[in-house]
């Protein structure tokens, strides 16, 4: 691959990383054909079965970890078939080829794709499976088919009427329709809808990974190399144990195994283990910040973004009359996913096959992971992916399921391997810790003529496929600067500035580092609206007038910055000692504003209130994307203003919830969230409400202070 | 052999008498539906009620536990007489759980809460729920809360 990199092109970043991911993870082309079933039932497509009572099962290709893609999915593939919502049952993907996700080649929940993804390839699947159900009926009633109405699971013509259940079994026997005709209805698809997962999680009986019971099956607690990559080198465990306890070995781990987890925890806690030295052994965060800081003008430099000529405007600034250069550096913490259910994976090895019982958001990765363990074929690995108690990227890896394999391997039991929260935290993979510059050049008239912004920090892309840069640069350090949507104006996100380049320095870490909630969109929304609130101030122009003149060139961008805007009541009176703050985000694929309402009492920061605007295209469940943008204003706040994952002595230093600050019910402010139907196409959800909420906070607390946040978090650098 | 009472039937538990309640109801008994999240008593999500009081369950040895009076997520709709309590009813109308994972100790002590305050302040709420849902499910927890007290 040579050339620019075009982040303007929706889904830029899946297919240059899908690219590298085929060819790590080949898929097999091929789809299940539709069948009738023995039970009189039958199979219209890999994702709809109906059976004889008219039952009809969904499968949702993706992972619901409580974003509701479930029900979204459902909903599209109910309504374009136009079948009963109350005869619907949904289950979750197995194995299978058809359920690669398109566009990522993988079978995966991330990147918040799974949506806007699925949907179009969903329609035409269930409006094949419709037009096969119209066809029996047509058939059996020797009617015309575009006579036929469905509605509800019913097909009905003229005075005929029959359910999917009476029609399944010949309609399952004819040829699938190439290129039916999607009708795109709108039952329940657009109208906020009870997602079919919570009845199950307010009475205790939905099972996450953590709660797979199997006859027979033991469990494994671990104790990891607090120094990351420092090995194993010996174990001892005390002579007399009245429990019958199983070690195994890995590289850089121990294992133990018993009957109870509490035994199991006991045991590896009661080891003397002892690990190698190693270079990392004395490395603290502010080591790691300064090789960054350092490396701003003394790594090398790749310029994977340039538009019109930035160099040339800033240079034209330098006799100070022609306009201003102003300059400034952040830098972002590594944070902790710490999701509710810690890392843990149940493995049973069988019959020369592997199976396993996992929480997870990468089922190919988990496969292809597996099949590298035990070196068996991926035909015998069999995963049965569980509800995951929280991903945010973190259940997209693969580390917890090899050694649940390994210690697997050492009994013939099912191993249920579990995490301690200590584990967990201190073997994460964080959010990397980045430092970012940002140069722009100011017209007399407070125009923005170029934007420069230099990132130094490890590569995600490396950690994904191995080697560390594409042309020099991490795509995924780009995710949040340029747009994924196909109507921005330039290559910075929905701006219009002609003069933009983006710099990369490969800045590796020992800190193992992967995807956290918007990934690189996270710290590219604090940089970056930090600093066009900085540009404003310095031109003294109001820092919601001058993104309005930035997206000029971008009604939708407008619509939705300005939707913040008037709900929050910005240059209205607040009460005293209330001051707003405002940011606006292009991540995947959507457009979202939001404002801060903050008051300082002694230097502290308090929020009274978040505004979030938000333009999806549209709203499949209209519940869950306000769901989806409450959940991640929490998470922005708490990690603005609490978190950061502390390195010293080359280790991880928080341990649990009570060194590592995550927010909660006390913490929270009011949330009020707008949603705008701009019907352009589907941007995702998931990640979408994050990026804002740090550069809106410290926005707020500058004019709530005059002081400027350049560090996250907030408390340790006000 | 420790004979424990949990949602009003007996069970015989052979344990360490050190091993944390969370894990007899996990392990030993296969009552899943009581989760864990830190093993510190910090997170919640392992709450029941003993003797009628929200307890985090990896906080209490067994040895703590002889004529005690459990209740688990699992048992709190039969102390309704079967079917939703408010709260779970609350829960569902206002669309609460995310991933869920948090949600049966957050319900617990929600539970509890309603015991103590009928009609709770939110100065009340944020005293007492201090539970930690990191899919940010708070807005949502505080009105099923306000639902709940609310109802007949």
């Amino acid at each position: 691959m040579g050339g620019r990199l075009e982040l303007t092109r929706r889904g830029f970043v899946a297919s240059a990383v899908a690219t590298l991911v085929v060819s790590m993870r080949l898929t097999q082309p091929g789809s299940a054909q539709a069948a009738p079933d023995e039970s009189g039932g039958g199979l219209l497509n890999p994702f709809i079965s109906v059976d004889k009572q008219g039952n009809v099962r969904l499968v949702a290709p993706a992972f619901d970890m409580g974003q509701g893609t479930h029900t979204s999915l459902a909903m599209i593939l109910c309504d374009e078939l136009g079948a009963n919502w109350e005869q619907v049952t949904v289950v979750g993907p197995e194995v299978d080829p058809a359920f690669v996700v398109p566009g990522i080649n993988e079978q995966a929940t991330h990147g918040s794709f799974m949506v806007r993804n699925w949907h179009d390839p969903l329609r035409k699947a269930a409006a094949a499976a419709r037009e096969m159900l119209v066809q029996a009926a047509a058939t059996r009633w020797n009617v015309d088919p575009a006579s036929c109405e469905v509605s509800a699971g019913l097909i009905t013509s003229a005075g005929n009427s029959l359910g999917f259940g009476d029609l399944i079994e010949d309609a399952s026997r004819l040829p699938v329709p190439e290129n039916p005709q999607v009708r795109n209805t709108k039952v329940l698809v657009g109208t906020p809808t009870k997602r079919i997962d919570i009845p199950s999680k307010v009475n205790g009986s939905a099972k996450f990974g953590i709660d797979v019971r199997l006859p027979g099956m033991v469990y494994a607690a671990i104790r990891q190399a607090p120094v990351y990559g420092s090995k194993l080198e010996s174990v001892s465990s005390p002579a007399e144990s009245s429990d019958n306890i199983k070690i195994v070995e890995l590289p850089s781990a121990v294992i133990a195994i018993a009957d109870t987890f509490w035994k199991a925890k006991s045991a590896v806690e009661g080891f003397s283990v002892v690990f190698a030295t190693s270079d990392n052994d004395a490395l603290t965060s502010s080591d790691i910040t300064a090789q960054r800081t350092r490396q701003l003008d003394e790594g090398t430099v790749a310029r994977p973004i340039v538009s019109g000529d930035p160099d040339a405007a800033l240079a034209a600034t330098s006799d100070g009359v022609s306009g201003n250069l102003v300059t400034a550096t952040y830098t972002t913490p590594f944070l902790a996913h710490m999701t509710m259910e810690p890392m843990n994976c149940t493995v049973w090895m069988k019959d020369g096959k592997c199976e396993i019982w996992v929480p997870t958001q990468g089922l190919s990765a988990t496969v292809t992971a597996a099949a590298a363990a035990t070196g068996l074929s991926k035909d015998n690995i069999v995963v049965h992916p569980t509800t995951p108690g929280g991903g945010f990227g973190r259940k997209y890896e693969a580390d917890f399921v090899v050694q649940a394999i390994a210690a697997a391997k050492a009994t013939d039991r099912p191993v249920q391997l579990i995490w301690t929260r200590e584990e967990d935290i201190q073997h994460d993979f964080y959010r990397p810790a980045m430092t970012g510059r940002l140069t722009a050049a100011l017209s007399p008239e407070g125009d923005m003529n170029a934007f420069i912004m230099r990132k130094v920090g490890p590569s995600i892309v490396e950690h994904m496929i191995g080697s560390a840069l594409i042309d020099g640069s991490d795509p995924i350090a780009w995710l949040g600067f340029g747009s994924q949507t196909k109507t921005a104006p330039g290559e910075l996100q929905q701006y219009a500035v002609e003069n933009v380049a983006a710099e990369f320095v490969f800045q590796p870490t020992h800190v193992p580092i992967g995807f956290w909630r918007s990934v690189g969109a996270g710290e590219n929304g604090f940089f970056i609206e930090s600093f066009v609130d900085e540009l404003a101030h310095s031109a003294h122009i109001d820092p919601y007038e001058f993104r309005r003149r930035l997206l000029r060139e971008s009604p939708r961008g407008r619509a939705v910055l300005d939707k913040a805007a008037s709900e929050a009541g910005w240059g209205n009176p607040l009460p005293t000692g209330h001051f707003h703050g405002i940011a606006f985000t292009d991540v995947v694929g959507s457009l979202v504003a939001q404002v801060a309402e903050v008051s300082m009492n002694d230097g502290t920061p308090t929020v009274h209130r978040m505004v979030v605007a938000v333009d999806c295209g549209t709203a499949i469940n209209p519940d869950s994307v306000i769901a989806q943008m409450q959940g991640a204003v929490v998470m922005g706040l708490s990690s603005a203003l609490n978190e950061q994952v502390e390195i010293a002595d080359g280790r991880c230093m928080p341990s649990n919830f009570y060194d590592y600050h995550v927010h909660g019910l006390a913490d929270t402010p009011r949330i009020d969230v707008h949603i705008i139907d701009s019907s352009e196409p589907l941007g995702g959800v998931g990640e979408a409400g994050v990026p804002a909420v740090a550069p809106a906070l410290a926005n707020a607390i500058f004019a709530a202070s005059g002081r400027r946040i350049r560090s996250l978090p907030i408390m340790a650098n006000l | 052999m420790t004979k424990l009472r949990i949602n009003g039937k007996e069970h015989s538990v052979l344990a360490a008498p050190d091993t944390p309640l969370l894990w007899i109801l996990r392990d030993n008994l296969d009552m899943t539906g009581t989760k864990f999240g830190c093993g510190a008593g910090v997170c919640g999500a392992c709450t029941v009620h003993i003797d009628g009081e929200a307890t985090r369950s990896c906080q209490v040895p067994l040895s703590d536990l002889e004529d005690s009076d459990i209740v688990t997520i699992e048992g709190l709709a039969s102390q309704s007489g079967g079917g939703l309590t408010k709260v779970q009813a609350s829960w569902i109308a206002e669309q609460v759980p995310q991933c869920g994972y948090c949600q049966s100790g957050m319900i617990m002590a929600v539970s509890a809460l309603l015991e103590k305050y009928a009609k709770p302040t939110d100065e009340q709420i944020d005293a007492e729920i201090t539970n930690i849902c990191r899919c940010g499910t708070y807005p949502r927890i505080r009105a099923a809360i306000h639902r709940a007290a609310e109802m007949a």
